[in-house]
């Protein structure tokens, strides 16, 4: 009895942190920590490569001025400085790190998984919804107009199944989107869905993706759906330094690469909230903006 | 005025007749100095001319930085790839953010914002879609007297920042280098489609 108390009490739960605007993939998607309620189960990757599912516990939250934006060839989202992630080698990395001595460039880390199987809930649509909101040219409570990055590669009618109505405006084309009607979509097939609205809105003339940093939560959802389409994938940022631009370009020929390259981090001084966030499996760690964290 | 003994060239080191040089990387550019301490010295003297030249103005263009952070740091010239690199460090570590815009030919451009001007920017930003969908046009000039009052040096350039990123968002369009207008169609399109 008095064994098991000791064990109990030297027992450290892992833990670590993370930032309120990171992304955790949950058994319906990519969620925002700030939109999660604890206990939850999260995805992560046990000590064999596995894909497997956790509880994870609230622990702490604190306030601070900076966070991270941390791309890799295959993901990208904001991290905490203070938060570690695991390289392909198992190493544990500061994020932060990578930012003070510009070493994103040498670290190589898993790829996202598949998450096609996974199905979509209300909470992520609102998160996209919102993004969108975001980024549109003119937002009307439920429907709202984006500007289409591209133009020139657009069939303006006949979107298949899932019709997003295209306009030409002057020498530009915008697409208009009802939120009751996408929302319908994404249930019914969100990889489809976010694979057609990206062609529509994202696509530029040169054939790659265009995200604004911003854009973030609906990147996470078209690299999975394409990832789910066993598609590689190449992230492009402005520099390693800093982008304000995500490019996401399709490789062609080659299969798809299970270990990637970082491209950038750097610093945004803003205030942010750090959430700490702990589990019992200590052979197990949870996925983060398609990155795999590690403890302590 | 002074020169500067720094360079993305270990060659012109060389000609000063440097025998021991360092270098630091920066991104993908490496600079070179007499030391190392010279190097991060004058790389600091950089980056806070950057950064003041930043927060005294709303945004800048990426020449009007460098030309305000060459006089800042009392410089007789500057190459454009070390002033490259120096800007990218302080974009790393978040003094600084860049704003995507678009230009009357549909090219992007970067403009940049010191950190502590960001959440201005982006209310600036709003009350011209606010006047802009209200008045369905909108000029540089009026709008810089809105922000500024009084014309100053770069404030007709940072109003027309904040014009050419609704451009690039789609919300406006230019008529000419002067003025945007609300892109049209976007009401039609809304209506025809309930």
């Amino acid at each position: 009895m008095n064994i098991q108390c000791v064990l109990r009490r030297d027992f450290v739960m892992p833990s670590v942190k993370i930032d309120k605007q990171s992304l955790m993939l949950t058994q319906e998607g990519w969620s925002l920590v700030s939109d999660l309620d604890f206990p939850r189960a999260v995805y992560g990757i046990d000590r064999h490569g596995r894909f497997s599912v956790e509880k994870i516990v609230f622990q702490s939250r604190e306030d601070i001025n900076k966070r991270v934006f941390f791309a890799t060839e295959s993901a990208f989202g904001f991290f905490s400085p203070n938060s570690k992630i695991c390289d392909n080698s198992g190493k544990k990395l500061l994020v932060g790190d990578l930012v003070e001595n510009m070493s994103v460039a040498e670290k190589y880390l898993e790829s996202i998984p598949d998450i096609s199987t996974l199905k979509i809930s209300c909470k992520s649509i609102d998160e996209i919804w919102h993004v969108l909101r975001e980024s549109a040219a003119y937002d009307d409570k439920d429907q709202l107009v984006l500007r289409c990055r591209g133009g020139r590669l657009i069939g303006v009618n006949g979107m298949g199944s899932q019709e997003i109505p295209v306009v030409k405006c002057g020498d530009r084309f915008f697409c208009t989107l009802k939120r009751d009607q996408i929302s319908l979509w994404f249930i019914e097939d969100w990889a489809k869905t976010i694979r057609e609205l990206a062609e529509i809105w994202l696509k530029t003339n040169d054939g790659v993706f265009e995200l604004k940093r911003s854009e973030y939560v609906v990147g996470m959802w078209l690299l999975s759906a394409l990832r789910g389409d066993k598609n590689d994938i190449n992230i492009i940022c402005d520099t390693q330094q800093h982008t304000v631009l995500v490019l996401v370009e399709m490789v062609d020929g080659q299969s798809t690469r299970a270990v990637k390259r970082g491209v950038c981090a750097f610093y945004i001084l803003t205030p942010s909230e750090e959430v700490t966030i702990g589990w019992s499996n200590s052979s197990w760690n949870p996925i983060v903006n398609g990155v795999v964290l590690a403890s302590g | 005025m002074r020169e500067l003994n720094i360079s993305v060239r270990k060659s012109d080191l060389e000609k000063m007749g440097c025998s021991d040089i360092s270098c630091r990387r920066l991104g993908g550019v490496a600079v070179y100095g007499p030391s190392i301490h010279v190097l991060d010295q004058e790389i600091e003297v950089i980056s806070a001319a950057i950064n003041h030249s930043a927060k005294d103005h709303l945004s800048l263009a990426k020449n009007v930085l460098g030309k305000l952070t060459r006089e800042g740091a009392g410089l007789e010239s500057m190459e454009k790839r070390l002033f490259g690199s120096i800007l990218g460090r302080q974009l790393r570590f978040g003094h600084l953010d860049s704003i995507v815009c678009a230009s009357i030919s549909g090219a992007y451009f970067r403009v940049y914002v010191h950190y502590t001007r960001l959440s201005e920017f982006h209310d600036w930003l709003g009350h011209a879609k606010s006047i802009l969908s209200k008045e369905g046009i909108l000029e540089v000039m009026s709008l810089e007297k809105t922000i500024f009052g009084v014309r100053r040096y770069n404030t007709w350039s940072s109003s027309a920042h904040i014009l050419s990123h609704l451009v690039y968002i789609g919300t406006a369009e230019y008529v000419d280098e002067y003025s945007v207008r609300l892109t049209p169609g976007f009401c039609h399109a809304i209506c025809q489609d309930r």
